[in-house]
């Protein structure tokens, strides 16, 4: 799984900004998290910031409080504007919004960019950073997205808070709790698998707690215990997230706690996203080669056919991933190469004009 | 000096998410760095965003799609958003213009950044920090350029490579050609450079040709190249002329750089290519502190009374709100 934070994303388009071979005149984002793209990149570049909609009515959303100042708009000539989106799947978005902009017949100058673009996808866009390949998740829209019904999320210390160590004594201030207790983070798509750490007889509860803040799910993991005060030893808890990530067929799980989501992915040999830093906690390289071993040989004793041609196409996609890496990078120093030299040209061809 | 980099920033909107009110259905940011944060915020939350004027005459930037809040119209409050609130101008406008505009019914006004005196004005706000401040998202449009040391190589352009680093007609032509990097827009106090004085003409006519406006450029005093390598560090260099002015910031890309003038000034250092902020030992701020406030007394004692009273009213303002927390929801 590849993720980036908001840090990541802020210091790749901060080298993205510096590497730009023309500065806009106006950054436009691309609704929904194009737009923190957008503003991002106008704020290095020191430069406004509009959407799409803004763009076409000929409004700044944001003007930069330049020396020159004012919405660059008023200055009544074609600008340079450059179209920005966070990252870059398919091109249909993208697609949509060159539709757009080509049927408002605009005079300005347009180029559009991508922070992150898939493989394939590089000619998509006439500009972009780097390249991700799927699967991928950010942290600014992880919640919010329609994979999410693939993934495992924890209820405790994601959807709310976790419960204190006096709460899970007594059983009236337990389902208190349960009723009551304040959320953190709301999804609002399907989640694949909730996994609550708490008696299987307070289930009903917790659906209660669920439907109420309209969280939608598909299965709802819970413990086998009767016993509340069990439940709060982190080693069982690690344990029982372990084993419901470990019987679903989920490729991310989504926990509160740093130290816990370490254990699981130390267990599990997958990646565990932790909310407490929103960071990715990768499994160590070994238990990822565990897993993947046993994956192969139970696989291999129930389809052994599909199970050898998902081999083999494993390996032709590393493969293929290795060869476009090593070509982006080349293009990369081509690009940099052709613009010193185009410098150099400018230089020869603006020479003669300087005293 | 306290400086807080986009980093910080999400970290902070994200504690502050868990301690909002919950019948919040639409995110408002006041230009121009309100609408990062508020951008932050509507993701996170997956609620409508809107700017200002948007607000005003009825529009959003982007709609949400949580079932819970936003189309619901009227049924939660608006939260109107900055990064920061200082003197409380900027928030006052944007309570005026929304007043004016007859829409001010249910309406949260928040900061992220409050300073101890100003976070009465907002109903609600993320995290206490005392001025003077700087921050990432801002830091080239901010009036405190005015006192702070800059770098010129590596800052508001990109370094030469060793070619062009010749001491000859190519480092000449990389001085005139060369692309601005950040066009700060306020004038700064100290550009600082290792350039050498005999580049002083290219130079200047550089910076007038970008539009960078400064006070003060000082320039390396020595014959050529070969002298300057002899010298030895640029960082003593920049320390020493760092030490000598009045400047509260100095703004250096270099990390190695950055953490070596810091110690050796005993003042804050910015580096501008990591987005670390390097702050002296407080054995050497304190000491810092005392020399600045020896100096003034003798030169200006009423901006140093001044300056007194109004750290003492900063600091009984913090120490008042410690422990109260935002949680007023107005």
């Amino acid at each position: 799984m590849n993720y980036r934070s908001i840090s990541d994303l802020n210091r790749d388009i901060r080298r993205w900004a510096m590497t730009l071979d023309r500065t806009p005149d106006l950054v436009a984002g691309i609704p929904r998290s194009g737009l923190l793209a957008a503003n991002l990149l106008a704020l290095h570049l020191n430069r406004p910031l509009a959407d799409i909609d803004s763009l076409c009515e000929g409004r700044a959303l944001a003007s930069g409080q330049r020396l020159d100042g004012g919405n660059p708009f008023e200055r009544d000539e074609p600008l340079d504007v450059l179209i920005v989106d966070d990252s870059l799947l398919t091109g249909h978005q993208m697609r949509r919004v060159r539709d757009r902009l080509a049927a408002a017949g605009l005079p300005h100058r347009l180029t559009y960019g991508a922070v992150y673009v898939a493989p394939g996808q590089e000619h998509a866009v006439d500009r972009w950073f780097d390249i991700l390949e799927t699967p991928r998740c950010f942290e600014w829209n992880v919640l919010h997205r329609d994979l999410l019904d693939q993934w495992c999320l924890a209820f405790e210390g994601v959807l709310c808070r976790r419960p204190h160590a006096a709460e899970t004594e007594d059983n009236t201030v337990y389902r208190r709790y349960l009723e009551e207790a304040a959320p953190l983070y709301l999804p609002t798509r399907r989640i694949g698998w909730v996994v609550a750490c708490r008696p299987e007889r307070f289930r009903a509860e917790t659906e209660d707690w669920l439907a109420r803040r309209h969280v939608d799910f598909r299965h709802l993991v819970m413990m086998d215990t009767p016993d509340a005060r069990a439940c709060s030893d982190p080693r069982v808890q690690v344990a029982h997230k372990a084993r419901a990530y470990r019987q679903s067929d989920a490729r991310l799980f989504i926990e509160g706690s740093h130290e816990q989501a370490a254990w699981i992915a130390r267990r599990v040999g997958h990646s565990v996203l932790c909310t407490e830093h929103w960071d990715m906690v990768p499994p160590s390289p070994a238990a990822q080669a565990r897993n993947i071993l046993v994956r192969y040989a139970v696989n291999l004793f129930r389809r052994p056919y599909e199970t050898l041609a998902r081999a083999k196409r494993n390996v032709t996609g590393r493969i293929g991933q290795r060869r476009r890496a090593i070509r982006a990078r080349r293009r990369r120093a081509r690009d940099s190469v052709m613009t010193k030299r185009r410098e150099r040209r400018n230089r020869k061809l603006s020479g003669p004009d300087k005293p | 000096m306290n400086y807080r980099n986009i980093h910080d920033l999400a970290a902070a909107v994200r504690n502050w998410v868990e301690r909002l009110p919950e019948d919040i259905d639409l995110i408002v940011g006041i230009p121009r760095s309100g609408m990062l944060v508020a951008n932050l915020l509507a993701l996170r939350l997956d609620l409508p965003l809107a700017d200002v004027d948007g607000f005003c005459e009825g529009r959003v930037l982007i709609g949400g799609t949580s079932p819970r809040g936003g189309n619901a119209a009227g049924a939660g409050r608006t939260l109107v958003v900055d990064d920061s609130i200082c003197t409380g101008r900027k928030m006052r406008q944007a309570r005026d213009r929304i007043r004016a505009a007859g829409r001010d019914d249910r309406v949260l006004y928040g900061a992220v950044y409050a300073t101890p005196e100003a976070a009465g004005a907002v109903d609600v706000w993320a995290e206490i920090v005392p001025g003077p401040h700087c921050f990432e998202w801002n830091l080239m449009r901010q009036p405190l350029l005015n006192e702070a040391c800059v770098d010129i190589d590596g800052v508001l352009c990109r370094d030469p490579t060793p070619e062009e680093n010749d001491d000859g007609p190519r480092y000449r032509r990389f001085i005139e050609d060369v692309r601005p990097r950040y066009r700060p827009a306020t004038p700064i106090g100290w550009l600082v450079t290792c350039r050498l004085e005999k580049y002083r003409a290219p130079t200047e006519a550089w910076l007038r040709a970008h539009g960078v406006a400064y006070h003060h450029l000082v320039m390396m005093d020595l014959p050529d190249g070969a002298a300057r390598i002899a010298a030895g560090s640029h960082a003593s260099y920049k320390a020493g002329v760092y030490k000598r002015c009045s400047a509260l910031l100095f703004v250096e890309s270099n990390v190695g750089q950055a953490a070596r003038i810091a110690v050796l000034s005993g003042k804050p250092v910015l580096c501008t290519g990591t987005q670390q902020f390097f702050e002296p030992s407080v054995a050497a701020k304190t000491l810092t502190n005392a020399k600045r406030a020896v100096r003034q007394g003798r030169t200006n004692p009423l901006k140093l009374i001044r300056r007194i009273a109004s750290s003492a009213r900063s600091r009984w303002h913090l120490w008042r709100r410690v422990g109260q927390g935002s949680d007023r929801t107005g």
